[in-house]
């Protein structure tokens, strides 16, 4: 697995404006070396469910789903996301209002999860907006994804690629 | 979810409660009233068997429940005449006489609601029986012609079903299109690389049969529930 620069996503972080107390102090420790299956930071929290949703190959953008959940004792937040696979990457809440969906970056108050809860990516929902898309996605393959958390720092997984 | 359910042992006796020592207490008036017991029993059975026949029977005339929103009306639906698909032809709605369209206004950039709708609509294609199917199509309009021409809209919703269909269309026609379908769109600023989001109107419109607008579809309708409603517009 790919691991980003803390730097490079930190300032990445900065230029999403989701960067207010931002620690990078869990970086590191939570995910240790290359995951086997689910990789659960020291403060409990893991990614779980990731999938993404195979593109027409005229497209450069796509959305990852997935599901944070938080076994630890404290709230954490999704302060960013990476993958080697995309350019750019933004988080973003769709919004549906009377039938008109549009997007705009999660706020942080949408990208809290609490101790015990599941923070959910889904569509027509949050999702974790890929831009910059290298080559389509094709359905079985593994696309590789970071999410960062403030507190529990970055934990990649991979994103199965599927239609459903 | 397995909580809401009451325990199973207490209270309800269940039908062989007269067999465990309670329920000999219970019918212990002799042979009679044991055959008595049994002959009511017979009778709630058939009484049951007669009130589910009798449902379904109900079930099969009632109308079917649209999970989509039904438009009452039967004007014909707004042209799409000044739009064309790849190939230069002028989208004709008449093509699709005694079939169902579903009409969806969106753009190739789009990764979250737009990818869904199509997905969700190919799957439910792919719920439908064969002639049901064969007599489904999908047109779905670029709101964002600077970037998406017809060919490649065509492209996009193809990867999902090589029998949907795109089109586009100068802008103008594409507003005009767009107000005749209730559908509202709106570019937002382009970020530092020129790259913008598009806001849209995400429903699913359905032409049935009859040629004019029957249902409208959130975008999260899923597949289930949109192939039900197709297959009731095409009975
Ligand atoms: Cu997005």
């Amino acid at each position: 697995m790919t691991r980003r620069d803390p730097a490079a996503i930190a300032g990445f972080a900065v230029a999403l404006g989701l960067a207010g107390g931002l620690t990078l102090a869990g970086c590191g420790e939570a995910t240790g070396a290359a995951p086997a299956g689910l990789p659960t930071s020291a403060t409990g929290v893991r990614v779980a469910g990731a999938w993404i949703r195979p593109t027409p190959p005229i497209t450069n953008v796509a959305a990852f789903y997935l599901r944070v959940e938080n076994g630890g004792s404290d709230a954490d937040r999704v302060v960013a996301a990476s993958s080697p696979r995309c350019a750019e990457i933004e988080i973003h809440q769709t919004t549906t209002v009377d039938g008109v969906a549009s997007m705009s970056l999660a706020s942080d108050e949408q990208l809290s999860v609490e101790p015990g809860h599941d923070l959910v990516f889904e569509p027509n929902g949050l999702h974790v907006m890929c831009l910059g898309l290298d080559e389509p996605v094709v359905e079985g393959e593994a696309v590789p994804l970071t999410v960062q958390l403030e507190i529990a720092g970055s934990l990649t997984v991979d994103a199965v690629a599927e239609n459903r | 979810m397995t909580d809401l359910m009451p325990p199973r042992s207490s209270g309800d006796p269940g039908p062989d409660a007269n067999d465990g020592p309670s329920g000999r207490r219970r019918f212990n008036d002799g042979p009679s009233g044991r055959r008595r017991f049994t002959v009511a029993l017979g009778v709630v059975a058939v009484a049951a068997v007669g009130v589910v026949a009798a449902l379904a029977v109900v079930s099969s005339l009632r109308p079917h429940l649209y999970t989509g929103t039904v438009l009452q009306g039967d004007e014909p639906a707004p042209s799409l005449a000044e739009l064309a698909y790849g190939d230069g032809t002028p989208v004709d709605l008449a093509d699709f006489d005694g079939e169902v369209v579903l009409v969806f206004f969106g753009y190739t950039n789009c990764p979250d609601v737009c990818p869904t709708t199509m997905a969700d609509a190919a799957a439910a294609v792919g719920l439908l029986d064969d002639g049901d199917a064969e007599r489904t199509n999908l047109v779905m309009v670029s709101v964002d012609p600077d970037r998406d021409d017809a060919a490649k809209v065509g492209e996009y919703v193809g990867f999902f079903d090589p029998g949907f269909r795109g089109a586009s269309g100068p802008v103008e026609a594409i507003d005009r299109a767009a107000s005749a379908y209730g559908v509202f769109y709106q570019l937002n600023e382009p970020e530092a690389d020129g790259s913008y989001l598009v806001d849209h109107t995400g429903t699913l419109m359905g032409i049935g049969p009859d040629g004019s607008v029957r249902v409208i579809w959130s975008s999260d309708v899923g597949p289930e529930a949109l192939a039900a409603d197709i297959a009731a517009l095409l009975s």
